[in-house]
């Protein structure tokens, strides 16, 4: 940990030396530490407004968040909205509902909702259905993690795929 | 059969959805689980449940999405409000006679910003 903060003060101090020596500061030995903090802060203020945080999405209409679920369903014939990614769920039903999809070979879409707050609740209105994950297959919603279950079981989601599949090429 | 769950008042949404669901499918088989002590919630909560229900009105909906969105529609109020997950198991008595498993649910994997239960692999 120690020696992890050095270096990231050592690094710091190279790209202000750097600034320093642009602005023919260089005579400045020693970055004070009051320095160091503004340069770190600019920094963040430069990340906070290069990426979207979870409030620019917050602030979205729900009419635009639905437009914005439909394109996603319009656009990828197997489309899973789930907590985490297809390699790491954060959830134990979403992997349920990744792994079933993995068994296909295909080449599936997802949504991780809890970095879309406004997805997350948006998309549990807009399929009447209070849970993730939620599994859209050709447009069609399909169900959650229980029903994908059930589904793969009895071969029906597989001929869904196989569908889909025909849809992609 | 009788349920596994505990019958006494300090769980009162168990209750709840056990009532809902008794009223709204006058079910041959019906069991609440509370499976909130598998995930990082203080102990005792009743968030996260599987519910199994076996009846007859299942005869006629074959659609597993149409029975699930029934039992979703019967406990609304719970799921607007305590209830984080809900895993279900919806039956027609001839489906349940020649298979009675359920399934297990998945290990938590921390969602929500809650940690992965400690005593748990990896």
């Amino acid at each position: 940990m120690l020696l992890s903060n050095r270096s990231v003060v050592l690094s710091l101090t190279v790209i202000l030396a750097a600034a320093l020596a642009r602005s023919a500061l260089a005579f400045t030995a020693a970055p004070s530490a009051a320095t160091l903090r503004s340069v770190i802060s600019s920094t963040a203020t430069t990340r906070s407004s290069l990426f979207l945080s979870s409030e620019d999405f917050t602030q979205e209409t729900p009419e635009a968040t639905k437009e914005r679920i439909e394109a996603l369903i319009e656009n990828h014939p197997v489309l899973l909205f789930m907590k985490g990614s297809k390699l790491f769920p954060q959830c134990g039903f979403s992997n349920t509902a990744s792994q079933i999809l993995n068994s296909f070979n295909i080449d599936y879409h997802t949504v991780d909702v809890l970095s879309d707050e406004a997805i997350r609740q948006g998309i549990k209105d807009y399929s009447q259905w209070p849970t993730i994950p939620q599994l859209y297959v050709c447009g069609e919603f399909i169900g959650g993690s229980d029903i994908m279950i059930e589904m793969y079981q009895t071969g029906e989601l597989g001929e869904m795929i196989e569908k889909a599949k025909a849809d992609m090429i | 059969m009788s349920s596994t769950s505990p019958r006494v008042p300090s769980f009162p949404v168990t209750e709840s959805i056990r009532q809902k669901l008794a009223d709204a499918f006058h079910p041959q088989v019906l069991e609440v689980i509370n499976e909130s002590h598998m995930h990082n919630v203080p102990k005792n909560s009743e968030t996260h449940f599987k519910v199994v229900v076996v009846s007859e009105q299942f005869d006629s909906i074959k659609s597993p999405l149409q029975r699930h969105r029934l039992v979703n529609a019967a406990l609304a109020t719970e799921l607007e409000g305590p209830v984080h997950a809900l895993s279900i198991v919806a039956k027609s008595p001839a489906q349940w006679e020649s298979n009675q498993s359920i399934p297990a649910s998945p290990n938590c994997k921390g969602g929500d910003g809650s940690l992965p239960k400690k005593s748990s692999a990896s």
